[in-house]
């Protein structure tokens, strides 16, 4: 007889999927008279489908039974499907790296990049795919268990504060970044002079000298410089000095003293005054860069070209109703091809409130490039923009729905702002001066562009002295030095107590004095939390990869 | 056109069962080689399933012929019997009440003739037997013999520490 599905019953004693049967025993119990034994008798995949009702309690546990359950009980697909059922929201999970994640158009993120962790895992493709590993981190950020480790400072901050004009210590700009298992921060004392500071496991930091004061670092989020074919790709990294000029590094992560400046950038922007603008914020997706200066002032640039000497801004953009504290995300939309490329560039701010306070506003400029090729004014438009307030003013006769909306709004308005973070999906905002709260909104793209409230959070009884968004994850460092994480999609909360560990119990109160500051900057990706202090110049690092 | 139709199979030791295609047809092996074949009085023959253990899985079949069939091909990751994991029904609960042999005889079966709601039946049993259970009641339970030396398995045991914590 032939069949057509290749299934006879003569193929075995397994049926259709014979993969991953093990050989040795190819005779079920029946045709030997030797007592049915589990292993004996069960092939691998029958052994999984009875494994995959155990939760990972059971799987560690039955792990000691003997080397064949063992093997088994730490099965990839096993802790996949596990990995898949626990932590169903993929924002609990983490992003690999930059890899681009989209959110259909049909979805309510509305077909954009959303934000990923910020983190450059320079890992071999089998760790990054463990499942038993990527479980237990997952866990760990949902459970707060992670160790704590303080790097000895690379000199204090001397110059920072507030008798230093040129650095916006108000606007929180980031001069930290993490990337991989690099971590690269701006130091400036005057003893030790500027400099930008390369601290790579297993070597000493590395310190490049600088002109002047670092106002801002970013790191570059292109494809190209993240992409996981190359392993450990060099670290690009874009940075602003106060007097206007920007230089950009390049960083094998292997390597941090050979580090190198590929471009730099001599002709500053002038602010409205005359004298040079420093930049405070700054995205970089290579070829693309944009600014902002202490004045909101927003510059677009070309930095494709290695080794240029000079660099002029492609567009210079001003603004007259976005504040401080400010954040920004940029995104590509599509991929290069001879369509050209368009990106969006999120802008969250403050918005005045009559008559002294704040609440956040969101602002999108889409950017496109007609062509392949340079950038310049010729080929690269903004070409749109739109923007939204939280707060909605309704003119005329309004309904009592609308009323109740706007007292609502009316309530949450804040009298200082210490933080405005965005993800491109969310957008959180720290209260400051003894507010210790969080706003939550979301930022809707279908249709009309606005901003939707969804809850306050309670953050750090002292404040926040520094956050970051990303990825649906808001991490949150208190001016008590703890920290705090909330996943923005699934709602949970965690505050990290570093000092619970106890081979550090000894010196915790001293630890906690040092490190009790007003400022820091913190960065994060899928397994660590770094803060760096910004008053005395000291790193520490949560590990969640536990 | 009055009665059902009925199909033949035949047991590893040559015992002959006529049950309705329906009945038998929750066996996906079963479907496919019917619809593969065409109908027919030969006898079906499952070399791989003895009288005994066919008959438990026909009674079965039997119990459930009403029930709508699983997907073809459910992916095991988004099936969701893994939250219902402890769950099975009364009935069901009380026909897997048999010795350990016949058990691991009924789950063989319902793999190769492809009956996966048997399937999962079975396997559950057997996970909640291993549930809550130390590595030596698992060992004593399934006839399994420990090859680990005493250090290998201390560093298991200190790997998964970590499990152990809330």
């Amino acid at each position: 007889m032939a069949l057509k599905r290749g299934r006879t019953p003569h193929d075995g004693q397994e049926g259709p999927s014979a993969k991953r049967n093990r050989t040795s025993n190819p005779h079920p119990s029946f045709y030997s008279n030797s007592p049915l034994n589990f292993n004996a008798c069960f092939s691998d995949e029958i052994v999984l489908h009875i494994f995959a009702y155990l939760n990972y309690r059971e799987l560690c546990n039955i792990q000691t039974v003997d080397s064949h359950w063992a093997r088994l009980a730490n099965d990839n697909t096993l802790w996949k499907w596990l990995f898949l059922n626990d932590h169903p929201s993929q924002r609990l999970r983490g992003a690999r790296g930059f890899s681009s994640r989209w959110v259909a158009e049909t979805a309510p993120g509305g077909g954009r990049e959303i934000k990923p962790l910020p983190a450059r895992l320079a890992l071999a493709d089998n760790q990054i795919y463990y499942y038993p590993f990527k479980w237990i981190v997952s866990r760990n950020w949902r459970i707060g268990r992670c160790s704590y480790e303080k790097l000895p400072s690379t000199g204090p901050f001397a110059t920072l504060g507030p008798t230093s004009p040129s650095v916006p210590t108000s606007c929180r700009t980031s001069r930290l970044i993490l990337a991989g298992e690099v971590v690269i921060h701006a130091s400036d004392s005057s003893q030790f002079g500027y400099a930008l500071v390369i601290q790579s496991p297993g070597h000493p930091a590395f310190r490049i000298p600088c002109p002047e004061t670092i106002t801002c670092l970013s790191l570059d989020h292109s494809p190209s410089n993240v992409s996981h074919a190359a392993r450990n790709p060099d670290i690009h990294v874009a940075c602003f000095y106060s007097d206007g000029q920007f230089s950009i590094f390049s960083v094998p992560p292997a390597h941090p003293s050979r580090a190198s400046e590929t471009f730099r950038c001599l002709r500053p922007q002038r602010s409205r005054s005359g004298s040079p603008a420093a930049v405070h914020h700054a995205v970089y997706r290579h070829p693309l860069l944009i600014t902002l200066s202490e004045e909101l002032d927003l510059s677009i640039w070309d930095v494709a070209t290695p080794g240029q000497s000079s660099a002029h801004p492609i567009h210079t953009y001003r603004s007259y109703s976005s504040f401080p504290p400010l954040s920004m995300s940029l995104s590509s939309m599509s991929s290069f091809g001879m369509d050209g490329e368009t990106w969006k560039l999120l802008l969250v701010y403050c918005s005045p409130i009559y008559p002294s306070h704040w609440l956040p506003s969101a602002s999108e400029l889409t950017l496109s490039r007609t062509s392949l090729g340079r950038l310049d004014s010729s080929t690269t438009t903004i070409t749109g923009s739109r923007k939204s307030r939280s707060l909605v003013a309704a003119h005329g006769w309004i309904s009592d729905d609308q009323r109740a909306e706007m007292e609502a709004e009316w309530a949450r308005k804040m009298g200082s702002v210490d933080v405005v973070e965005t993800d491109g999906k969310f957008l959180v905002a720290a209260a400051g001066k003894g507010d210790n709260t969080l706003q939550v909104y979301r930022l809707h793209y279908r249709g009309e562009f606005r901003l939707s409230y969804l809850r306050t959070l309670e953050g750090h009884p002292g404040g926040t002295a520094a956050m970051k968004v990303a990825d649906g994850r808001c991490v949150n460092v208190g001016r008590d030095g703890r920290l705090k994480v909330w996943d923005l999609e699934a709602g949970w909360d965690v505050e990290v107590d570093p000092w619970r560990d106890d081979s550090s119990r000894e010196d915790g109160d001293a630890d906690m004095e040092e490190l009790t500051s007003n400022m820091a900057d913190v960065a994060f990706d899928e397994r660590r939390v770094v803060s760096v202090d910004r008053e005395t110049g000291s790193l520490g690092i949560w590990r969640f990869d536990l | 056109m009055s009665a059902a139709p009925q199909v033949t199979l035949e047991s590893s030791d040559g015992e002959k069962f006529k049950v309705d295609k329906e009945v038998a047809e929750r066996s996906v092996l079963i479907k496919n080689m019917i619809e593969d074949v065409g109908e027919s009085d030969n006898p079906i023959p499952l070399p791989n399933v003895n009288a005994s253990v066919l008959k438990k899985v026909l009674e079965y079949c039997e119990h459930h012929r009403g029930d709508p069939l699983p997907a073809a091909d459910a992916d095991p990751s988004n099936d969701d019997n893994r939250k219902r994991a402890t769950e099975i029904s009364d009935w069901d609960q009380k026909f897997i009440q048999v010795d350990q042999e016949m058990l691991f005889e009924i789950i063989l079966a319902a793999n190769y003739m492809d009956i996966k709601p048997l399937l999962d039946v079975g396997c559950k049993t057997v996970a909640n037997m291993i549930k809550g259970k130390t590595p030596e009641e698992i060992r004593k339970l399934f006839n399994i013999v420990n090859d680990f030396t005493p250090e290998e398995e201390a560093q298991i045991k200190k790997e998964n520490e970590w499990a152990e914590d809330r």
